[in-house]
């Protein structure tokens, strides 16, 4: 009897794809079981002859079979979690419905970021490892050319993964030299669907799918200022209002209280019909029409402010144009509101004392986690 | 002694195979004033493939060479000036589909010459602003209601201030390659089918984030004073704005300004002693403009520039100036 042909190495015709090296499959937000769905990946089954020995790989660095130490695109739960133990993180949700903005916010919040955005938030860029994640999102928004019947960065996918990777990274340092923190800044960028699921019904699946929510230092959730105004804003605003209700009932049981930002988003299309505040506002009489159509939202944040929630609703345009033709408007403003929040109300760091040299121990020593 | 190392990092067409083919002219006169190479015979074959086209006014151009080793030239400090030093100044030489691999597949070639360079002790990285593919550039300020009522007046056709891409583009996969490329080449504009390339300064933070991770780095966490060094340096300076080279700009802010992420990961995870802008001009003037190439065959040369703590922008014709400092740091900038 003939032994059945050695098993053979994996191979994967997608150039995204780093499962054969032990790392991810590319289609994972798609596939739950990749090695067995995936059309792509392939495991060459073709018998070697038994007198030719099989080619050695290349003896260059070139094609060293290491992976670059990570994949750089959004994090797992599980990448992130790794992230919430070192050095203090802020872990911020963001949510709305489908099409309201989520992706683009981030996008245009991290090329500001890349662009030296200290005047608007005082830190600065210290790290990522989500850059080939926000490259990608970048990349597809240079390629927009302002139809505003196109998608300026592409949805994000609904997976049925275990550990879908819904996470951005950015870790910043403060700009005020006498602040030496580091901050680990954590970034869930969710499916519009998941978060329509979790906003209309209380469904234990789609609770499942968010436990992180209670773990949020903060919140941001997007109203497509668009929708609002027009016929079935009413419902958009009742919809997104119970989701704040949702959010502060889960915010009320954590402590510190996280804040809860709402992001009027796509404003520039509403400006005709619009006057947004100075800075910030949760008084409707100060969004004009749009507050009368967003009731429902500025009463639950309202409502989240009495119970000394801190509240905020924000008007934002992250892409009023083209790259080459326009420039966004008040995007850092919900994040400098709520990292401002979030540090009044957790340990701070106490100014620590540089080591002469050598020191990496006490280095290690310093990267600490506060008492949230 | 301990003996140290120097990685030379950047793009193709960054302009680092005509600064070593520069410094390699000088060290083979031994006309370099504080600098002297230690072993000849090693470094032979690819200094002069170097210098050879520099000393009859031209860049070095593309040689076909072992594409798996670095350019390794052991160095020494001579003279009064510098305490005594024996280091190796390594340059990356790699083909360009492995970096490409690297940074938008991820998938191998995290070699072990990548993380024996991350030990290196000081990084000379090369950027060359022209031939940098940048960052959409967005304005970072906080919501008025003067950009509001700009937004609402404001015409989709009217051009701001964003820009996307330089028309020399070079990606990420270029970072990193071939040694002895045709410096003086100008890039091709891209096809309008040709994909955004990779900005140029993600790859770099991306590499540097690697190459910290290597020596154990969290992010934000600046290693001790002295520990690791970087140089970075705007070469073709010559070319730059005349603007920039005034009293008071000069390359710190000239990279400031063209790179903020960079300008602001380094900030974040260095110390500000460990890391140091230079204007570089490796021949002076553009070499394939007749005028400038007869002048450099008559008394080649080139020159550093930095601006000083006041803001004095300060100029040197020893183009090993880079090399002092990433040895010695600030020392080597006072007067000798």
């Amino acid at each position: 009897m003939s032994l059945p042909p050695p098993l053979r190495p994996l191979q994967c015709t997608n150039p995204d794809c780093t499962l054969p090296e032990g790392g991810r499959c590319a289609r994972v937000n798609e596939l739950t079981e990749p090695e067995r769905q995936c059309t792509d990946l392939l495991r060459q089954t073709t018998s070697v002859p038994e007198d030719r020995p099989e080619p050695l790989p290349p003896p260059s660095s070139a094609f060293s079979p290491d992976p670059a130490p990570w994949s750089g695109r959004h994090l797992d739960p599980v990448e992130a979690e790794r992230l919430l133990w070192r050095s203090p993180a802020r872990t911020f949700a963001v949510l709305g419905s489908y099409g309201a903005g989520k992706t683009c916010l981030l996008t245009s919040f991290f090329l500001q970021l890349a662009s030296a955005g200290r005047a608007a938030l005082p830190y600065r860029f210290a790290g990522s490892r989500s850059l080939h994640g926000f490259r990608e999102l970048a990349e597809r928004a240079a390629s927009w050319e302002g139809d505003p019947t196109q998608d300026i960065v592409d949805h994000t996918p609904v997976s049925e993964s275990d550990r879908p990777g819904t996470w951005l990274h950015v870790s910043l340092r403060p700009e005020s030299l006498h602040d030496d923190r580091v901050v680990d800044m954590l970034l869930a960028d969710l499916p519009g669907e998941w978060v329509d699921q979790y906003t209309g019904h209380d469904d234990a699946r789609a609770k499942r799918r968010l436990p992180f929510l209670r773990r949020c230092d903060g919140f941001i959730v997007l109203a497509d200022a668009d929708e609002l105004l027009s016929k079935k804003g009413r419902t958009r605003a009742s919809r997104t209002g119970v989701l704040v209700r949702r959010l502060s009932s889960i915010a009320g049981k954590r402590k510190p209280l996280p804040p809860i930002a709402v992001v009027f988003s796509k404003f520039d299309l509403v400006l005709d019909r619009s006057e947004p505040p100075d800075g910030w506002s949760i008084d409707p009489l100060a969004w004009g029409p749009l507050g009368k159509k967003a009731r429902a939202i500025l009463a639950a944040l309202q409502q989240a402010q009495d119970t000394g929630i801190p509240a905020g609703a924000f008007a934002v345009s992250a892409f009023p144009g083209a790259l080459h033709t326009g420039q966004p408007v008040g995007v850092m403003e919900p994040f400098r509101w709520l990292m401002g929040h979030v540090d009044r109300t957790m340990d701070r760091r106490t100014p620590p004392i540089e080591p002469s040299e050598g020191g990496p121990s006490f280095q290690a020593m310093r990267r600490w986690r506060p008492t949230a | 002694m301990k003996e140290r190392q120097i990685a030379i990092l950047g793009a193709s067409a960054s302009g680092k195979s005509t600064w070593i083919g520069a410094l390699a002219s000088s060290l083979l006169e031994d006309s370099a004033e504080h600098v002297c190479l230690v072993d000849v015979a090693a470094a032979m074959a690819p200094l002069l493939r170097l210098s050879e086209p520099l000393e009859l006014g031209e860049y070095p151009k593309r040689t076909p060479i072992d594409h798996q080793t670095d350019l390794e030239l052991p160095l020494a400090t001579k003279g009064e000036r510098f305490p005594d030093a024996r280091f190796t100044l390594r340059v990356g030489d790699y083909a360009g589909e492995q970096v490409e691999r690297l940074f938008r597949d991820r998938a191998r070639g995290w070699s072990a010459a990548w993380k024996t360079r991350a030990r290196a002790d000081a990084i000379v990285l090369f950027l060359r602003p022209e031939a940098t593919t940048p960052l959409p550039r967005l304005e970072p300020s906080r919501a008025t209601r003067d950009q509001w009522e700009a937004l609402r007046s404001s015409s989709p056709e009217a051009p701001a201030t964003v820009h996307l891409k330089s028309p020399q583009a070079a990606g990420p996969e270029d970072l990193f390659s071939d040694v002895l490329v045709e410096e003086a080449a100008d890039a091709p504009a891209p096809a309008p089918g040709e994909p955004v390339r990779v900005p140029t300064v993600l790859a770099l933070v991306e590499l540097l984030q690697f190459l910290r991770d290597v020596r154990g780095l969290a992010p934000g966490e600046r290693p001790p004073t002295g520990a690791l060094r970087i140089v970075l340096l705007a070469s073709a300076w010559d070319q730059v704005d005349q603007a920039w080279r005034t009293n008071g700009q000069g390359p710190a802010a000239f990279l400031a300004e063209q790179a903020p992420l960079l300008h602001d990961f380094l900030w974040s995870n260095f110390h500000a002693d460990d890391v140091f802008r230079f204007g570089l001009s490796s021949t002076g003037g553009d070499l394939g403009k007749l005028g400038h190439r007869e002048r450099y065959e008559e008394e080649p040369g080139g020159f550093v520039e930095w601006t000083d703590t006041t803001g004095h922008l300060c100029s040197t014709r020893d183009l090993a100036l880079p090399l002092y400092w990433a040895l010695f740091g600030d020392a080597a900038l006072k007067e000798g």
